[in-house]
């Protein structure tokens, strides 16, 4: 048999995408809202679920991604929710296969939350849809006023941005607040941004305002 | 490091292409969005490690780097290399994209696998 070209035509990420609508279904049927949250590591992911869970009412649950250990969900559980640990074994971002397993363990008729804590990496995860109904971007002043632009594939798929860690402002004075909301702005012109601390609560209550409102 | 479970991806659709015409994969065409997030030195080793690891080596690789598409509110469309290009025609960033964030298997091209009856 001679050479013969093939036209295939079809997605590198079918098999993710296909996964990813299946629990986006699934989610549907529970009347859950699901948020994916993304940051760097250390950006305080972990620090703003556990701060919702003790200081917002609502009925939320969260999967969380680790490469190793199952220290985070613990964390998450002692300050009141649900919390199912997904242990990546080294990949560098969750599949909706991954988050499937872990959500089946979990009640969902009983949540009107569902928010995945994705491992700690801004690039591999923002191009793996999960089902979520938004992608929630992370980032912290310790990392600099810098990485909407160097990340633009996260901050560009995200719908809400958390700027964290705003209580210490004072001790980052060179960090301009007013350039990566700009930059944020410039990727998508109707991003929704929160500008927080999960230490002291500053401006968590806006955040707490979306949940109550149902999106 | 996605580039990895990617390139695993790109193969297994190309073998399955393949397979269904009882052949082997002779080359493979994958195209790139340029907002896909993908490092394309990085997905080029990977796929040549994953045909290798399959006894696939030798397969022509060709990897095609299109512009992103996007359409603007204002009605224009446009090509972008990068998020950062606002539209051409006015300058505004609310847009729509049409197509680069994803990375796609094109075309398979198969040849006899050598265990056919003639």
């Amino acid at each position: 048999m001679a050479k013969e070209k093939i036209d295939v035509e079809e997605s590198a990420r079918k098999r993710n995408v296909e996964a990813a609508d299946r629990n986006r279904e699934m989610f549907r049927r529970a009347g859950v809202t699901v948020l994916n949250l993304i940051g760097s590591p250390g950006c305080g992911k972990t620090s703003i679920l556990e701060y919702t869970a003790r200081e917002c009412e609502g009925r939320f649950a969260v999967v969380v991604g680790d490469v190793k250990t199952a220290l985070d969900a613990e964390r998450i559980e002692a300050s009141g929710i649900i919390a199912a640990p997904l242990e990546t074994g080294g990949t560098c971002h969750l599949t909706a296969e991954m988050v499937r397993g872990a959500a089946q363990e979990l009640d969902l008729d009983e949540i009107d939350y569902l928010f995945i804590e994705n491992v700690g990496n801004l690039v591999c995860p923002s191009t793996f849809d999960l089902g979520e109904d938004e992608k929630v971007a992370v980032v912290s002043l310790p990392e600099g006023d810098d990485k909407v632009r160097k990340y633009p594939s996260l901050f560009s798929r995200a719908g809400m941005t958390f700027i964290n860690k705003m209580d210490l402002l004072d001790a980052f004075p060179d960090y301009d607040v007013g350039r990566i909301k700009s930059d944020l702005r410039g990727l998508r012109s109707d991003m929704r941004i929160f500008q927080t601390s999960a230490k002291t609560g500053q401006g968590m209550g806006r955040w707490f305002e979306y949940l109550r409102g149902g999106g | 490091m996605h580039e990895m479970s990617l390139s695993q991806q790109i193969v297994a659709t190309a073998v399955e292409a393949a397979e269904s015409r009882d052949g082997r994969v002779a080359g493979i065409c994958v195209e790139v969005g340029a907002l896909s997030a993908t490092n394309v030195e990085s997905l080029s080793f990977w796929l040549e490690e994953t045909l290798r690891s399959r006894g696939l080596e030798g397969a022509e690789l060709q990897v095609q780097q299109p512009p992103a598409r996007m359409r603007c509110e204002c009605g224009a469309e446009y090509e972008a290399e990068d998020m950062f290009a606002g539209c051409p025609e006015c300058g505004g960033f609310s847009r729509e994209t049409l197509s680069g964030k994803d990375v796609r298997v094109k075309w398979v091209e198969v040849e006899d696998d050598g265990k056919g009856e003639d």
